[in-house]
């Protein structure tokens, strides 16, 4: 079951009615299953934020329909099963956490004595039990992003979207925010976030999605993502006394000398026994074999570059 | 999952608590001090020139400083509050909750007027203070002049809402600074209008429409009659304090409204 469809979301907005419409979504497809771990994957800028609001409901699309658990955003049992921490929040700075927490699950419409119990589970649950009656101005911000993650997770929701939940954050900060998002999938809860920071897409998403310049360019599985791509080998040998040539080979074969190894290329998979077998025959002494799988990065710079030489040339 | 949907006075009155804990943490204190230091400093001066007086000077001082810098604290505090808590994306996390999004203008604006009659209130302490330390006693109209002041800071605050749900900062800022003075000469409009229609000239109705769209603020203050020790007038109270509620009402509904049915928050 999809938690969240998204289908051909148009948004624009005109920053005086004299400028032009600048177009920020212009047809954003999305589907996030029950269970995932969705993450959103864009450079600054590509609408992550405003698609995010979208499906929340803080924006009207002028075109499109959006479902979100099966129904409409406006429909309060449904944003009753909803979670969500907005990129980079700046909570009242006057307020503790356990103030803010148990304001939420009171919004949430907990009971006074089932917040103040909720309140103090979530907070263990952040790892902010040392610093929950200490005011938020006090907060670091690893500390802020885990505040902002209790309030959204304070109702148990089936559904959490989380905007640049990592954004600042240093490594352990990050860690940390990732084994909450995984205990949090853990016990059911779907998980759509968006980011920039490509690690943490590949070590916990189940499916990523390219949003760039208001398009979603791919989704899917990160290594179905990754195989869509050509995946080359490198053959590790022993460099030979007598350098090698590689004329009777009927495909292309690339070598990087290194000192005391060398590094043999092969274009495809598919050819990877033919050539360790015609390798061998000539003397050499095979150390190693890696597959070559673009990763998620080359993935994202490959598609920013397509878009950026389609709007040149469209410019042109 | 929770356990239901809040109702939406319930959601209000927690949004309006978090609001006032936030007022008063961050200004109250300090407002009423500086409030409480220059009233002594005037009540000193003021004892030391005016004989027989005194007790006039310190309630007109009093009670007319209680009046503007509270109208500009509602300006001020309201405005900020609102703008900042959409500027840091902090109400983004409550209008996503089950709650209909009129309730986020509702919350604030209890949580505001709360904190606003609080305010006015320890202003007028401290005026009361002064006059009983100095011997005196309090004038007859003092403190039904409170509860008018506190009406009208309620109105003001209301007035600074609905621009704050429409315009930006400064606008906001701007308009309800401009309501609030015409508001303040709105008797004088009228009076202008009616001349001017007495002398035969045309289109004076603009001028009355214009003193029925703004606040009648000279309605809601009895700093007179306090000052100088008179009876409290008790129909002008009534009135004034029904009038100011209606048109409190109308703009918080109308601040609700706009809200409820922007399509960008």
């Amino acid at each position: 079951m999809n938690v969240l469809k998204l289908k051909d979301i148009h948004y624009s907005v005109r920053p005086h009615f004299w400028s032009k419409s600048h177009h920020i979504l212009k047809g954003v497809d999305l589907e996030v299953e029950e269970g995932s771990i969705f993450g959103f994957l864009g450079p600054n800028g590509a609408g992550k934020t405003t698609t995010i609001k979208t499906i929340l409901g803080l924006v009207t699309p002028q075109k499109g329909q959006s479902t979100v658990l099966g129904g409409s955003i406006q429909d309060p049992l449904i944003r009753n099963k909803i979670g969500f921490t907005p990129e980079h929040p700046i909570f009242p700075d006057y307020l503790t956490c356990r103030e803010l927490v148990q304001q939420h699950a009171l919004l949430a419409g907990l009971t006074y004595r089932t917040a103040r119990d909720v309140t103090a589970k979530v907070i263990d649950q952040v790892n902010l039990t040392h610093a929950a009656d200490r005011k938020l101005r006090d907060y670091s911000k690893g500390m802020l992003q885990r505040t902002g993650l209790a309030q959204a997770i304070v109702g148990n929701p089936q559904f959490l979207i989380l905007d640049e939940p990592m954004g600042g954050v240093d490594p352990v900060g990050r860690r940390e925010i990732r084994e909450i998002m995984l205990a949090l999938r853990e016990n059911g809860s779907t998980i759509l976030f968006s980011t920039h920071i490509l690690p943490d897409i590949e070590t916990i998403c189940d499916t990523v999605g390219i949003l760039i310049d208001g398009v979603v360019r791919r989704c899917g599985p990160p290594d179905t993502l990754s195989s869509k791509s050509t995946e080359s080998v490198e053959i590790i040998i022993i460099t030979p006394s007598t350098p090698l040539t590689y004329e009777d080979f009927s495909f292309d074969i690339t070598e990087t000398p290194m000192g005391q190894f060398t590094k043999v290329n092969v274009e495809k998979i598919e050819y990877t026994d033919e050539t360790i077998d015609r390798l061998r025959n000539k003397g050499a002494k095979i150390r190693k074999v890696n597959p070559i799988r673009p990763n998620l990065e080359d993935l994202f710079l490959e598609e920013f570059q397509t878009n950026s030489r389609v709007q040149e040339s469209t410019n042109v | 999952m929770s356990e239901s949907i809040p109702s939406p006075i319930k959601s209000a009155f927690v949004i309006g608590y978090i609001t006032f804990l936030g007022c008063i943490r961050d200004r109250l204190l300090l407002v009423t001090l500086v409030f409480t230091a220059v009233l002594i400093a005037v009540s000193v001066a003021a004892g030391s020139v005016s004989l027989g007086a005194r007790t006039r000077i310190i309630t007109d001082t009093g009670l007319s400083a209680a009046s503007a810098i509270g109208s500009l604290m509602a300006i001020a505090l309201t405005i900020s509050s609102f703008s900042h808590e959409i500027r840091n994306r902090t109400a983004y996390t409550i209008v996503v909750r089950p709650i209909p999004r009129w309730t986020y203008i509702l919350g604030k604006y209890l949580g505001l007027a709360l904190t606003m009659s609080t305010i006015i209130s320890l202003m007028y302490f401290a005026t009361a203070g002064i006059i009983l330390i100095q011997g005196e006693s309090l004038p007859i109209a003092f403190w039904a002049s409170i509860w008018l002041n506190i009406v009208e800071i309620l109105l003001v605050t209301s007035i600074a809402l609905f621009f704050s749900t429409m315009a930006v900062p400064v606008l906001a800022a701007s308009y309800t600074g401009a309501i609030i003075l015409a508001g303040n000469l709105s008797g004088d409009i009228l009076l202008f209008a009616r001349r001017a229609a007495d002398q035969g000239h045309e289109n004076t109705f603009i001028f009355e429409m214009f003193y029925y769209i703004v606040p009648d603020l000279q309605h809601l203050s009895l700093r007179t009659q306090a000052a100088n020790n008179l009876p409290v007038p008790t129909d002008f109270v009534l009135h004034g304090s029904l009038y100011a509620f209606a048109y409190t009402a109308m703009a918080v509904i109308g601040a609700m409204w706009l809200f409820s049915k922007r399509h960008t928050i």
